[in-house]
């Protein structure tokens, strides 16, 4: 049996599951279709003031919606199997004010310990940074030259925040800025999540 | 029909190989794979360009490539600081210390080869069109040098030159940067996935199924590939770093190969570990690199490598966001090994990744993987060639000298050598290849005679130059047999290379040397009892090429190796 079937019964299988748990630990009490719940969490332009999705001209990738680890391929290559088990994918690119940009991933796991064991994993792998208002076992962050990658996990939503464009005027990162910045996106998710 | 490449030295070391083959009555066909230019690609012990060792890899460090750090990821940030002059001028710089020549235009000819006349040549440049407006992709100003030098100096048709990538579509990106006449832009065709070249043709692999490339590589109608990668790390297939910790020249063909009913994708070829530990070797990954669509043709196809490491990923994974600047440009023709190196230089180390490091699991998985790099392709920890510097540093380029290293391929002793080319061949495989401090500088291009025969013994270099009207001296007794030292001599004029092997007898031969074009000539080693030595070359710039018979072709070097004590016997039989 090849991975692809592997991965569609995976899926499937899962999915059923959700059913089952009667949206216990799924996005809501009702299992979402995959467009419905790129809807939900897709941030409305100014949703968060001064944040908007990138342009198609810049960025025709600036939204997506993916079903399947195969599908991921395409958006972040082999990369795509450490998050196999996801039911639905989300991944939209925002601009906001010059020259801060904001990479929102939500991930549906079905369950809140898939979600759980994705946000370990990255904890484990260095993201060690604080978003203030939140636990270290629900939110943290990895830094780098201009910005933070942020992982997050609410119920079974798994959440990466890849954010670009915090670096002050003396060209060093602006962290209390990036993660007061991820804060409030954390903010909106949560609402979202509920 | 007038061809673009450099051939003098090549047909000769095959005439002369096949010359030896003749007495010994093996198929001189045979000797067209050791002496490389495949064209059904990888073979062991071959040369992308005779003029260039693989092992070469240079590195420009430069904090002036960009002008401020990018603001922020998105792809406009990603070009907006970048001196395309300064990139332009480091990569002239770079080709001339790859190919040790003195000027940018010799050394883009060397390094560019053709068998049709430019007019006609067909170039592909892959490209990494994965993820989104702010994932880490090569730059812009880096292609448009390769097609300056391609149009400008070659005359290379842009209607020829193709920018593609056929697993995520390259036009999202860069066809704003592109144009057919505006010199201020790429000047190339960009193909959406495979279209520009032919669409995809179905492949067939040993490790993995299902796979298609596009139908110009496999079918050869592309003469020239240039594989140009972004520097980043990978998390690998379930998360487990299984490539090595890194997606660069190599896995940047994940996207020349893609899922035969599904272009889109490169699924088919991720290997996936289960967890496993250690990861399991991407075989799929060498087998494309290996494959005819990438290193077939003569000359060779893919003829440069290029790891834009303007900036880099370190935590951030294969699509994400750069997230370290890096100041480096990495140059080589051997894609194994410039990642090897690219990997172990860059991205693995903390001081240069220091803003975001590779996580520790990625580190323990690429000291398992990355070495494969090299035993994939029959190379040894011990070989691969590091050249870092700074703009303001340049190492010194002399021409003439230490173009051949005789990568020591060969043991030997014994041996045969022609007058002023007739190249020895033979000796056994070399294993080991401690590197040795070259001996004394080739008095590169001067019309010094080589002194054939004599040089050698671990070092020594031949005067190189031209005509080595050597021959060696196969001092009786000598049991193994001949060095060749193919070298392909990156610099200087004059003689063809001139095996010289010496064996004094026994276990102590003295390796023959080469002195060709005029450069270093290198000591191949003596028997096995020297055979870890390889002689660099006697000046600061190294140089190129090439070793023995194939080095790790045993079968081969035995034959060789017979056949070369028997033309010994013949001579001093005919005392010639």
């Amino acid at each position: 049996m090849n991975r692809t079937t592997l991965s569609t019964l995976c899926v499937a299988g899962l999915a059923l599951a959700a059913v089952a748990c009667s949206g216990g630990n799924s996005a809501g009490p009702t299992v979402l279709s995959p467009t419905e719940f790129g809807q939900k969490f897709k941030f409305a332009d100014n949703e968060l003031p001064g944040w908007t999705q990138a342009k198609a001209d810049v960025d025709p990738a600036a939204f997506n919606v993916y079903t399947s680890t195969d599908d991921l391929v395409a958006r972040i290559d082999g990369a795509a199997d450490a998050y196999a088990g996801f039911r639905v994918a989300v991944f939209q690119d925002l601009m906001g004010p010059d020259p801060q940009t904001c990479n929102v991933v939500t991930m549906d796991f079905v369950t809140a310990a898939k979600a759980t064991d994705k946000f370990t994993y990255q904890k484990d792998n260095g993201a060690t940074t604080t978003i203030p208002g939140y636990d270290g076992t629900v939110a943290t962050a990895s830094t780098n030259l201009t910005g933070i990658n942020v992982y997050a996990h609410f119920n079974a939503l798994y959440f990466e925040l890849q954010m670009s464009g915090y670096m002050d005027q003396s060209q060093n990162l602006d962290l209390n800025k990036a993660t007061s910045a991820a804060a409030q996106f954390l903010a909106v998710l949560k609402t979202k999540s509920n | 029909m007038p061809t673009n490449s450099h051939p003098g030295r090549r047909d000769f070391l095959k005439t002369a190989a096949a010359g030896a083959a003749g007495a010994m009555g093996v198929s001189a066909l045979k000797f067209d794979k050791i002496f490389a230019q495949s064209t059904g690609g990888w073979v062991a012990g071959m040369q992308i360009n005779p003029a260039i060792d693989n092992r070469r890899v240079i590195c420009c460090h430069d904090t002036k490539m960009l002008t401020a750090i990018p603001a922020n990821q998105t792809w406009a940030g990603q070009n907006a600081n970048v001196d395309e002059k300064q990139v332009g001028a480091n990569l002239d710089q770079m080709a001339m210390l790859l190919t040790n020549k003195t000027s940018a235009a010799d050394a883009w000819s060397t390094i560019f080869r053709s068998s049709k006349p430019w007019g006609s040549t067909k170039v592909a440049m892959k490209t990494n069109g994965i993820g989104s407006n702010t994932t880490n992709r090569p730059r812009v100003a880096i292609y448009k040098k390769i097609t300056d030098v391609l149009v400008d100096q070659l005359g290379v048709q842009p209607s020829n030159i193709i920018l593609y990538d056929n697993c995520d579509n390259a036009t999202t990106y860069y066809s704003p940067s592109l144009s057919l006449t505006d010199s201020t832009k790429i000047r190339a065709v960009i193909s959406s996935r495979a279209s520009a070249l032919g669409g995809f043709k179905a492949v067939t692999l040993t490790n993995a199924q299902g796979i298609s490339c596009a139908a110009d590589l496999v079918d050869g109608n592309i003469d020239i590939l240039v594989n140009v990668a972004a520097c980043k790390s990978h998390n690998g297939t379930g998360g487990h770093f299984s490539y090595g910790s890194c997606t660069l020249c190599m896995k940047n063909h994940l996207g020349t190969f893609t899922d035969g009913t599904r272009a889109q994708y490169s699924d088919n070829l991720h290997v996936g570990n289960s967890g496993a530990s250690p990861p399991p070797p991407p075989l799929a990954l060498f087998e494309i690199n290996k494959h005819s669509a990438v290193l077939g043709g003569n000359p060779v196809r893919q003829q440069i490598c290029i790891v834009d490491a303007l900036v880099s990923n370190g935590n951030s994974g294969p699509g994400g966001g750069w997230d370290n600047k890096t100041d480096r440009l990495v140059m080589g023709t051997f894609a194994p090994i410039v990642d090897y190196l690219a990997a172990n230089k860059i991205l693995l180390d903390t001081t240069i990744m220091s803003k975001s490091p590779i996580p520790a699991l990625g580190v323990t998985n690429a000291a398992i993987i990355l070495p494969m790099f090299l035993t994939q392709f029959g190379y040894a920890a011990t070989d691969p060639q590091w050249i870092e510097y700074t703009p303001d540093n340049v190492p010194a380029i002399t021409p003439g000298t230490g173009g051949t290293t005789a990568t020591g391929g060969t043991t030997s002793a014994g041996g045969s050598s022609g007058r002023g080319g007739t190249s020895a061949a033979g000796g056994t495989p070399r294993t080991g290849a401690t590197t040795g401090s070259g001996g004394v500088p080739g008095t590169g291009g001067s019309s010094t005679p080589g002194s054939g025969g004599t040089t050698a013994s671990g070092g020594t270099t031949s005067a190189g130059g031209t005509t080595s009207a050597s021959s060696s001296t196969s001092d009786g007794g000598s049991t193994t047999a001949g060095t060749t030292a193919m070298s392909s001599s990156a610099g200087g004029t004059g003689g063809a290379a001139t095996t010289a092997a010496s064996a004094s007898g026994g276990s102590s031969g003295t390796g023959g040397a080469s002195a060709g074009h005029g450069t270093t000539a290198s000591a191949a080693g003596g028997s096995a009892k020297a055979a870890a030595l390889e002689a660099t070359h006697g000046g600061s710039s190294g140089g190129c090429s090439v070793a023995g018979a194939d080095r790790r072709s045993t079968p081969w070097g035995a034959m060789l190796a017979v056949g070369a004590v028997v033309a010994g016997k013949l001579r001093r039989w005919t005392g010639g």
